[in-house]
């Protein structure tokens, strides 16, 4: 094979996480050419699949909320996959919210998705707490339609329509989860009911933005949840199908070493195969502490304000999860439920603290695969996961002697959580176990200090002051952000969607280009 | 419902006003670059991508077996590991870049301190690889590898506390270090060890297996089961049993087989014969580990396997890097053996299938995939993605291969 030129292309993404998947999608179907660099031998970032012996385990993905299930309600990802991109992705309807199992509290309750369902199960639950788990929910309910006018208008938004129809929406946003949570006077019990997902966040109520996660609590009980059948390794594959298809450009096992700035502009990058592509716009997904801790060059081109910025928030958490290929159908083993939100309590600030030392996290949101979709793993086995999440920096310290048997043990503490809140019997069953710690999630995806979100959304960092400083904070011209750390802030639809809206923002750019939908 | 959180006036105000909270955030932090990730690092440190290696010394096991000691080029600790994991060694022979596992001999401790690997290969006849090795490895060779890789070991949440280790012929490489690892490491656990030898001048490492035997007196036993004409019975306090590793033998040692985990490492007839006789234990399914074979010599005499192909030659178009080429392929070797073959240095670990590193796509043909595609995700399938360590075309081929990210673009 000869050798090559210099190559030049319109756009070069780095990463294909689910948020440089959606830009790569996006802008090859708009006709930019394209050059999706990842470092991996898979594309996918945290959406992607490993087998172990019989069992192919899910690595990240609890489940995709929003997802309507009626047809012609569609919505979120399940709208994108289908009706937007035509990607070919078998999704299986997740049964229920959650299984809660706060131990002190004697509590264990299987909540359901659907308003109507969820309020009569938090009454039963509370006497009296239905009418306040329905106020709640309602107001959520106006996050979500205020959020969608937004994201619909742009920048048309109506300043006077906001305040006319949304503003409840705007009144709230400003604050914490804890704020709203005390204004509306509503009872701890039925917080307890609420809170769950915050898990899914990991920023504790005090500091939580309550918008983002009256969004979250929304989306997932009103709409309801999918999982893609095949993993999430299915909707990397299928977007990278879609991507080449639409003629993208997809090179694996590379690694972007050095973007190359030029007096305040991005121009290309350097690859770790010793490459220098030249293009006119480039896509992170890497996020920040990457970009500017050691990719821009020269080093000189790293702009102060972008470090302040950077310095301002707090890294989110970093996974640790525990995967099991048991040797027992779910049935056999007594596990009926998807989402297993197992804790002593539901208070947020404390579980949040219990984050920070190794023996700490009190909290594990685990589930059981075969309950969304039987047939995941051979006939008479069950896949299982138990996730939990450590603040950045808590395992800064561990050595590669003391890692192997740290994670064994910490594994085993969570299998016993497990066992013992839920009178499961895991031990004796275990034909297949890996174990995934903040370094293998750097390891893999490359993701700083093991961080699996972004960085933590405080109400001043949530969507909107994301999203309306998104021009202001490009301190780089044509470096572009996109994935968990972007204006739609983590998880796999908010990564993706921000990666839609960096290719949309980009294309609109161009000259002679117009935005298809 | 209208709802106010701190008055109405108040809660618009500061709706507006989150930018200029948000400003105030980032004027109030410090523009020091961020500190190189501890998590990045630690990864780097347990599972480098490539490591320089040099070999330190030379020793014999057996005439036609020798031990390589690897240090880091350049001096410093290795990757720490997992007894029982391999390295994936990455030779260019003649133009021809390779890769070839082999578990470590060594111990984890000894790759922080003093920082050396060991690993120990026997000579093939005619062995494209061996040989290469035989007549050029010496003190100061240098040799590139993977860090260390695979998934067979002990794991106590998953294993028994009886271990029984079934080796085959140099398949005792990974129990070596195993044994002495995890003996020293879980004091509730015992081991058998089964090795089957062809005679008993190929036994490797029998100084150092009688040496942890004497060690753990109680908890590890070795039992070589010698498929020679010898004699059975007891030879300077070794015993011996003759055949093959079978039913037999095995619950002559294991009283309770199905509480036991057993780990299968030797040539692919030994991995069928044993798959045959511990199945008749009726053990469950994790109770079994067999650790990844390496490439299949003999695609015919897998199951399923349409042996009127099997002397053929194919073509096979390849895309990668950019570029497309055309290559000649056998149908008895795998689609890797056939990249390396034309030069391709495509990338690889395991070589069985498991690991999925040579992860290609499969645009036009039909393969054979040993042990129906085994490691292969299942979206994969789907979208036509296979692994060629593992894969044998059944026709022409077209194939779009991803690069080894250490080979420099040229």
């Amino acid at each position: 094979m000869k050798p090559q030129e210099q190559r030049h292309f319109d756009a070069v993404i780095i990463g294909s996480g689910m948020g440089g998947l959606g830009a790569a999608v996006e802008l090859a179907m708009n006709g930019a050419g394209t050059l999706l660099l990842e470092q991996h031998n898979l594309p996918g970032g945290y959406a992607t699949s490993f087998v172990r012996g019989r069992f192919e385990f899910e690595p990240s993905l609890h489940e995709l909320g929003s997802a309507g299930f009626v047809e012609s309600e569609k919505r979120g990802l399940k709208k994108y996959f289908e009706d937007e991109i035509g990607a070919d992705i078998a999704f299986a309807r997740v049964p229920e919210a959650y299984r809660l199992i706060l131990t002190e509290k004697k509590i264990d309750v299987n909540v359901p998705f659907g308003i109507d369902a969820f309020i009569q199960t938090v009454d039963k639950q509370v006497p009296g707490g239905g009418r306040h788990a329905e106020r709640y929910l309602s107001l959520c309910g106006e996050i979500i339609a205020a959020l969608e006018y937004l994201a619909e208008a742009g920048s048309a938004a109506d300043k006077r329509k906001l305040l006319q129809d949304y503003g409840n929406f705007l009144r709230t946003s400003p604050y914490t989860m804890r704020e709203v949570a005390d204004s509306l006077k509503i009872p701890r019990e039925v917080l307890d009911l609420l809170y769950p997902y915050f898990c899914y966040i990991g920023v504790p109520e005090s500091r939580q933005s309550f918008m983002l996660f009256g969004a979250l609590l929304y989306s997932y009980i009103a709409y309801g949840a999918v999982i893609p059948r095949m993993r999430s390794h299915e909707i990397a594959s299928a977007m990278i199908a879609k991507f080449e298809e639409h003629g993208g450009l997809f090179e694996a096992n590379t690694k972007v070493e050095k973007i190359l700035v030029r007096k305040g502009r991005a121009v290309g990058v350097e690859t770790s195969r010793g490459e220098t592509i030249l293009c006119d716009t480039v896509v992170s997904n890497a996020g920040p502490p990457l970009v500017y801790g050691g990719l821009i060059s020269p080093e000189t081109e790293v702009p102060p304000t972008a470090l302040r910025n950077l310095n301002a928030r707090i890294l989110g958490p970093a996974g640790f999860v525990v995967y099991l290929g048991l040797n027992s159908s779910a049935r056999e083993l007594g596990l009926s439920s998807y989402s297993y939100f197992i804790s002593p309590h539901m208070d947020t600030d404390v579980i949040y603290e219990s984050m920070k030392q190794f023996e700490g996290p009190l909290m594990q949101a685990s589930v059981c695969l075969n309950a969304a979709i039987p047939d995941c793993s051979p006939p008479g086995t069950t896949i299982l996961s138990l996730t939990t999440v450590y603040t950045p920096g808590v395992w800064d310290s561990v050595t590669p002697a003391d890692y192997f048997t740290l994670k064994n043990r910490l594994a085993g503490k969570m299998i016993s959580q497990f066992e013992e809140a839920t009178g499961v019997k895991l031990r004796g069953h275990i034909e297949e176990i890996e174990v995934a710690t903040p370094q293998t999630f750097s390891r893999y995806t490359g993701t700083y200090n093991g961080s699996i979100y972004g960085w933590e959304p405080e109400p001043w960092d949530s969507i909107i002051p994301r999203a309306l400083s998104e021009e202001k904070e490009r301190y780089i011209d044509r470096l572009y952000f996109c994935g968990g750390y972007g204006f739609r802030t983590h998880g796999f639809s908010g990564a993706l969607f921000s990666g839609r809206k960096t290719a949309r923002d980009i294309i609109s750019g161009l000259p002679g280009k117009e935005v298809t939908v | 419902m209208k709802i106010s959180v701190k008055g109405p006036a108040r809660d618009l105000a500061a709706f507006f006003l989150l930018g200029a909270r948000r400003r105030r955030h980032f004027r109030r932090a410090t523009s020091a670059p961020p500190a190189a990730g501890a998590m990045n690092r630690l990864a780097e440190k347990l599972h480098p991508g490539r490591l320089e290696l040099a070999v330190e010394s030379v020793r014999f096991e057996t005439p036609d077996t020798r031990t390589f000691r690897l240090t880091r080029h350049g001096g410093g600790e290795l990757p720490y590991f997992r007894a029982g994991q391999y390295l994936s060694l990455k030779p260019d022979i003649a133009g021809n870049r390779i890769t070839r596992p082999y578990s470590i001999t060594s111990l984890p401790e000894n790759a922080l301190d003093p920082g050396f690997y060991e690993i120990t290969i026997r000579k093939r006849d005619g062995g494209f690889f061996t040989g290469h090795v035989w007549e050029t490895w010496e003190a100061g060779s240098r040799i590139e590898s993977s860090g260390p890789l695979g998934w067979f070991g002990y794991e106590p949440l998953r294993d028994a506390k009886n271990l029984v280790f079934l080796a085959g012929g140099c398949g005792i490489t990974p129990f070596k270090p195993m044994a002495a690892d995890i003996l020293g490491s879980f004091p509730d656990v015992t081991i058998l060890l089964l090795y089957g030898i062809t005679d008993r001048g190929s036994i490797i490492f029998k100084d150092d297996l009688s040496a942890i035997e004497e060690a753990y007196p109680a908890r590890f036993r070795v039992v070589y089961v010698d498929s020679g004409p010898a004699a059975s019975g007891c030879d300077d306090r070794r015993v011996f049993e003759t055949g093959f590793i079978d039913r037999r033998i095995i619950a002559r040692y294991v009283s309770s087989p199905r509480d036991a985990t057993f780990y299968v490492c030797g040539p692919p007839a030994m991995h069928r014969l044993v798959e045959s006789e511990v199945g008749s234990f009726g053990l469950a399914p994790g109770r079994i580990r067999r650790e990844a074979a390496g490439d299949t010599i003999d695609v015919a005499a897998e199951p399923g396997y349409p042996a009127e192909k099997h002397g053929r030659q194919y073509r096979l178009t390849v895309h990668s890097a950019g570029g497309i080429c055309t290559i000649p392929a056998r149908a008895a070797e795998s689609v890797l053996q056939s990249l390396e073959r034309a030069g391709l240095a495509p990338p690889s670990e395991c070589r069985s299938g498991e690991c999925g590193y040579c992860r290609s796509k499969l645009l036009s043909g039909k393969i054979y995939g040993i042990n129906n595609h085994h490691g292969r995700r299942m979206a994969d399938a789907g979208f036509g993605y296979f692994h060629p360590c593992s894969s044998y075309p059944l026709s022409d081929l077209e194939i779009s291969v991803p690069v080894d990210p250490f080979v420099r673009r040229t």
